[in-house]
């Protein structure tokens, strides 16, 4: 990795979100353009992406919201008005996490990004391996239920959709990242 | 962006946990391949397994080629990964179909000197198949780059992908290999 790769995987994402200034973007294009490990990183940006929207659309399809905000006014006025214990909370919230709130928004997104490349490699050292299942409700797609890869490589697995629609069976791709050092 | 792998399972459980069913309250009941009594109710004697492993090259071109005519079996699911990865055309480089028994290995060369070695494993109670599948490195070091065990409905097609076509040109595209399983009566 080049002094200008490290400069560039952080720009990755705003880039995949248009949200780079004209003169950023066309750095960073530039980069790419000759570069294939960032080239390679940014696809793997943009699948994990993908994965994460497939995976709350689909969440999303299975609840409904009718009723939901009546639910919740109707327990605020059925609790306002009560002291409890956890209201000190409250100051800890105006205090603490109202100041972090872009922080623990990145928390938040870090988690759901963490659904998709929960294989991701964390740097060197041994083999990396991990468990989980990946398993769609209906049970009609593969699901993954062990998976070990080499230091060389980023992994993860994806489960896809494409035109299927979410009624249909998934694709399930693992989908390893070679990084310059791994290729001979 | 990194995260280690402990950190993420910690996320997954605090955030995620509602939305994977647990593997091992899911994990149906299984008949072993080997030879466990009271299977042939569940795998008749002689049931074999067909694997076909196809080996595709996704590639960027100035001029798409789209998919390979030959590779209509699985269109659909080279389309749900087209839907994710920006590559233009997918050509078919081979085509294998192995018939095999359970336990049995079956090893396929791979471009840039790799292979793979796919095993079935088992079949489970709800007709999926367990699989085993490795990815080697190139001659003669032969590092195991990948190993893995999944289950698959029968029929279904599983896609490996990220190595490049050839080590040595990074330009020159991804591998992408297609598992398809199969079990025959």
């Amino acid at each position: 990795m080049t002094s200008r790769c490290e400069e560039t995987v952080p720009l990755l994402s705003p880039l995949g979100d248009g949200e780079l200034a004209p003169d950023d973007r066309a750095w960073v294009e530039e980069h790419l353009a000759g570069c294939e490990s960032c080239s390679a990183r940014l696809r793997f940006l943009s699948a994990q992406g993908a994965a994460l929207r497939e995976h709350v659309r689909a969440r999303g399809a299975t609840r409904s919201l009718d009723g939901l905000a009546g639910s919740v006014l109707a327990r605020i006025r059925r609790e306002k008005g009560a002291r409890r214990p956890w209201d000190a909370l409250a100051v800890f919230h105006a205090d603490v996490v109202r100041p972090h709130r872009a922080g623990i928004g990145a928390l938040a997104l870090a988690a759901c990004l963490a659904l998709a490349f929960v294989w991701q490699d964390a740097g060197p050292g041994p083999s990396r391996q991990a468990r989980l299942a990946l398993n769609d409700a209906a049970g009609t797609s593969a699901s993954i239920d062990d998976l070990e890869y080499d230091d060389g490589s980023d992994g993860a697995v994806l489960q896809l959709r494409g035109r299927n629609g979410l009624d249909g069976p998934a694709t399930t791709v693992i989908w390893m990242s070679d990084r310059p050092s791994a290729a001979q | 962006m990194t995260l280690s792998a402990p950190a993420a399972a910690a996320i997954v459980l605090a955030f995620a946990a509602p939305a994977f069913a647990d593997p091992a309250q899911a994990k149906p009941a299984e008949v072993d391949a080997g030879a466990e009594p009271g299977e042939a109710a569940t795998m008749p004697v002689g049931q074999r397994v067909r694997i076909t492993v196809r080996t595709i090259a996704a590639t960027r071109d100035e001029q798409p080629r789209g998919v390979d005519g030959k590779l209509a079996p699985i269109a659909q699911d080279l389309l749900a990964f087209a839907s994710a990865f920006n590559y233009t055309s997918y050509l078919l480089i081979e085509e294998q179909t192995f018939d095999l028994d359970w336990k049995a290995p079956a090893q396929m060369e791979l471009p840039g000197s790799r292979s793979l070695q796919v095993t079935p494993r088992q079949l489970g109670a709800d007709g999926r198949i367990k699989v085993h599948l490795e990815v080697l490195g190139q001659h003669p070091e032969h590092a195991r780059r990948l190993h893995t065990d999944y289950s698959v409905p029968r029929g279904r097609t599983i896609l490996v992908g990220g190595y490049r076509l050839d080590p040595a040109k990074p330009e020159g595209g991804t591998l992408l290999i297609a598992i398809t399983q199969a079990v025959e009566k």
